[in-house]
């Protein structure tokens, strides 16, 4: 059996865990079928979830009887026949969970026979909690299988805009099932001048219209080559839309770094900078004015155990933000939730390391715990997960969600607003 | 094959959801998880929204045990994790729960020896609840967290006469309708005379928890009806069993109940009830014109409906059909049995026992519904594809929350509470 990857700083997760929440905030129109007990059919979120995407999914839901005698395949096939027999789907997606793997379910085998049978494509993952999986990977992997089903469908690909761009990451970490872009208006702009404009976000958060929407595109953007790998090849091989890493545009240095590789690739062949000027001088201005401020405040930067699956804890281990919070001269300190043992932190370093981060980090071992590691100072910031606003706002610390850093020049106003704590913010 | 029966059902917790909620409803509990890590992530997915107190997270601890430990049998994780919980040194009491997959591994024994082990090590209150496997119920976690606490209490005490403890209250979060219906429950026995030591389960500590030994005897409600003979011979204090005093005449046989079997207070029973039945029947009067041919669903546990569908009926509502939620209680057998003693008339009434969502849907539209009241999984779905209005009632409840006004809905002054909270979602004065 696998073992987790050891070099991580990120929280390994349930694969059916990540699968079924990808799967939900991408509201995806195709059934999926958990082959499992009841327990982790629980998994599929009930409480605010849309209705619509919710009826997507179905249950074998095991009993203690198919679970003694073995004969769970049997409920499985009848499940399937069941869907198909009802909808006739284009495509429908099987998972299992730790409860058929440990009876010894053939699941695969079950697919293998049921497939052909029907005009639906039966695709099946092997998704567990018996091994911990790194959430990037579930992440890639559910993008891949969305791919994969919008493979043949020629029609998407008819009208490509030219000089257009899909960005991989920019949701809306706040209401990450919205896919929001409210705040990116200036942003976007500013990418306009640059030659580009967006066709569409692809994330964990994307509605499956969107991710039909990117196949007219002329190139994706990642802020993080190791995220969305095997969705890379499929774009290119499949859709001949290439992939480039970028950095996220956040601060001066990185923005006009990341306007410049944009506008390279597409070959907009635009003077990028004296489009810019007023922008860029405005950004400048602003920060001189607030340099002293944002001297004395110190980040704590927070990577924790969430587990929501977004791009903002997922990309460079969680740490995007870090060189432009460095940018604006803030003091950081990066405190990571995860397994103090002296094993981990070597794993966590080498990570950090590999995406070039020679930083020193703090690891706490229970995501209750870290308030411990927050000093209650008024000029001390905690940026991260939810997980830590409760902690950071009973020391008394003001807390910066993922996701409200905003991109580009002319949002670095709020950004730096944001830090300093200017009323309204 | 039936499609619907693959649906994802509204209400499909388990033993393992209820043994977390109980865990959280004894405030220096933290509950450990000997489970794996999807079970760890989806337990603390559905408190959040339901309780605003976020301590949840903090007073839970985990083993995430991976498929070598569980094949292996290993338990290495769950000591040194425990170990490290213990170091935290903010519980007083430690439950272990395992998930329906590590008990069909047969990994229960293991564990229960580890932490009895553990528990002779450290000398920390550690204690096995124990659960059943795949269909096992909300309920019976939730019980199970009581049965592992009351199990590591010590009784021997000095009994004070008069004085009692409530089994089964069904406390779920930090919130002032839980915390109003305790006082309530307290006010009303203390008019009879008769002292409350402990609730199971309040919101309150394990100190508190343990006046119970003091207690000559245990009212036992009926969410934990199922246990009661455990309870009874744990504690070796006889069993009251009672129904929920919530709507006006099961309030009264409630306070009569009780004043019988203890032999207290019957004449300030009497003296009481009377004051209260002028009071109520006046409410009741003034409120039915809101309530006369509302048509109602409700989606409840199985120990809510006799009360609640009773508590509706008395102010002139009809009930068009009745969801049962848990699989616990007995079932619709058991239901009809309830409902035939409370007035035969109401054994007309639709039951179903976990029907798919579209079926809820069906039901709420065929019937022309006025109001639907569930849990926020359930009423989610009716919102949003019919026109019935809702009332969030139960486990969980995101949209409405208690923070600052006593919101009971037990004894006389829930029935005036929540019959008003009704009323206001009936006129649109509130949408919850």
């Amino acid at each position: 059996m696998k073992k987790m990857k050891k070099n991580t700083s990120g929280q390994h997760c349930c694969s059916l865990h990540g699968w079924i929440t990808c799967l939900m905030r991408n509201k995806i129109d195709f059934p999926v079928i958990l082959h499992s007990d009841i327990n982790c059919s629980n998994l599929v979120f009930k409480g605010d979830s849309d209705v619509n995407t919710l009826g997507r999914f179905f249950c074998t839901n095991l009993s203690e009887e198919n679970i003694i005698k073995g004969d769970g395949t049997k409920r499985l096939e009848e499940c399937i026949d069941a869907v198909i027999g009802e909808e006739q789907p284009r495509d429908i997606l099987i998972l299992n969970s730790c409860m058929s793997q440990i009876i010894g379910d053939d699941v695969k085998g079950t697919v293998q026979k049921k497939r052909g049978k029907s005009r639906t494509r039966i695709h099946y993952r092997e998704t567990t909690g018996l091994v911990f999986e790194d959430p990037k990977k579930v992440i890639d992997d559910v993008g891949y299988l969305i791919l994969e089903t919008l493979k043949n469908d020629n029609s998407l690909r008819d009208d490509r805009e030219r000089r257009t761009i899909n960005i991989i990451g920019f949701e809306n970490y706040v209401a990450h099932n919205k896919n929001d872009l409210r705040g990116y208006d200036p942003f976007l702009e500013e990418l306009r001048k640059a030659g580009a404009k967006i066709n569409t976000t692809i994330g964990p958060g994307s509605p499956i219209s969107d991710w039909k929407k990117s196949l007219k595109a002329d190139i994706n953007i990642n802020f993080d080559r190791r995220l969305y790998q095997n969705v890379a090849e499929i774009y290119s091989k499949k859709h001949n839309i290439k992939t480039i890493e970028v950095p996220f545009p956040a601060g001066i240095k990185q923005t006009l770094e990341f306007f410049g590789i944009v506008n390279e690739k597409l070959g907009a062949g635009k003077d990028i900078i004296s489009n810019l000027e007023k922008e860029i001088k405005e950004a400048e201005d602003y920060l001189e004015k607030h340099k002293n401020e944002l001297k004395k405040k110190k980040i704590i930067y927070n990577i924790a155990s969430n587990l929501d699956f977004t791009i903002g804890n997922s990309a460079k281990e969680g740490l995007l933000m870090l060189d432009f919070f460095k940018e604006l001269g803030c003091d950081v300190e990066i405190l990571i939730q995860g397994n103090p043992e002296e094993e981990h932190r070597l794993a966590v370093k080498n990570t950090l390391q590999e995406i070039g981060i020679e930083d020193d980090f703090t690891l706490f071992g229970h995501c209750g715990d870290g308030y411990k590691f927050i000093d209650g100072s008024s000029d001390t910031i905690v940026y991260g997960s939810p997980l830590l606003k409760e902690q950071a706002e009973r020391m008394g610390n003001r807390f910066i969600h993922y996701g409200e850093i905003l991109p580009g020049l002319m949002n670095m106003k709020h950004n730096i607003d944001i830090i300093i704590g200017k009323d309204g913010y | 094959m039936d499609i619907d029966q693959f649906r994802i059902k509204h209400s499909s917790y388990v033993a393992m959801h209820g043994a977390f909620v109980a865990s959280h409803c004894i405030s220096d509990s933290l509950i450990f998880l000997s489970i794996g890590i999807g079970c760890k992530a989806q337990l603390p997915h559905y408190m959040g929204g339901h309780e605003l107190e976020n301590n949840f997270v903090s007073r839970m601890g985990w083993a995430e045990l991976d498929g070598d430990d569980i094949i292996n049998g290993d338990v290495k994780k769950i000591r040194r994790n425990l170990l490290g919980q213990i170091e935290r040194n903010i519980a007083n009491f430690y439950p272990v729960v395992i998930s329906p997959v590590v008990k069909t591994i047969g990994m229960e024994s293991l564990i229960e020896n580890t932490a009895e082990e553990m528990r002779r090590e450290t000398g920390e209150n550690i204690w096995m609840a124990r659960l059943s496997g795949a269909e096992s119920d909300f309920w019976e976690g939730y019980n199970s967290i009581i049965i592992a606490f009351i199990e590591s209490m010590d009784w021997r005490s000095k009994i004070e006469k008069k004085t009692v403890n409530i089994f089964g209250y069904p406390f779920d979060r930090y919130e002032m309708e839980h915390r109003a219906n305790i006082k309530e429950l307290r006010k009303m026995l203390a008019k009879i005379g008769i002292k409350v030591q402990a609730v199971f389960l309040s919101g309150t500590s394990t100190t508190n928890l343990q006046k119970a030994r003091k207690a000559e005897y245990n009212i036992i409600l009926p969410h934990s009806s199922t246990i009661g003979d455990d309870i009874e011979k744990i504690t070796g204090k006889p069993s009251i069993y009672t129904d929920i005093p919530m709507g006006i005449s099961n309030t009264r046989q409630w306070i009569k109940q009780i004043s019988i079997a203890l032999n207290r207070g019957k004449r300030q029973a009497q003296e009481y009830l009377d004051e209260q039945k002028k009071i109520m029947e006046k409410f009741q009067g003034e409120m039915k014109s809101t309530f006369n041919d509302v048509r109602v669903g409700l989606i409840l546990d199985l120990p809510f409906i006799g009360p609640m569908t009773s508590l509706l009926e008395g102010l002139g509502a009809e009930i068009s059909y009745i969801i049962i939620r848990d699989r616990y209680y007995g079932g619709k057998a058991k239901l009809e049995r309830i409902l035939k003693f409370y007035n035969e008339k109401l054994s007309h009434i639709d039951i179903q026992e976990s029907p798919s969502n579209d079926e809820i849907i069906r039901l709420t539209n065929e019937n022309d519904l006025d109001l639907v009241i569930g849990s926020a999984s359930d009423i989610s779905i009716v919102k949003r594809k019919t026109d019935a209005k809702t009332m969030t009632f139960g486990f969980p409840s995101y949209g409405k929350h208690y923070t600052d006004e006593e919101s009971p809905f037990l004894g006389f002054e829930g029935y005036k509470n929540f019959t008003g909270e009704i009323s206001d979602i009936l006129n649109g004065k509130d949408q919850r």
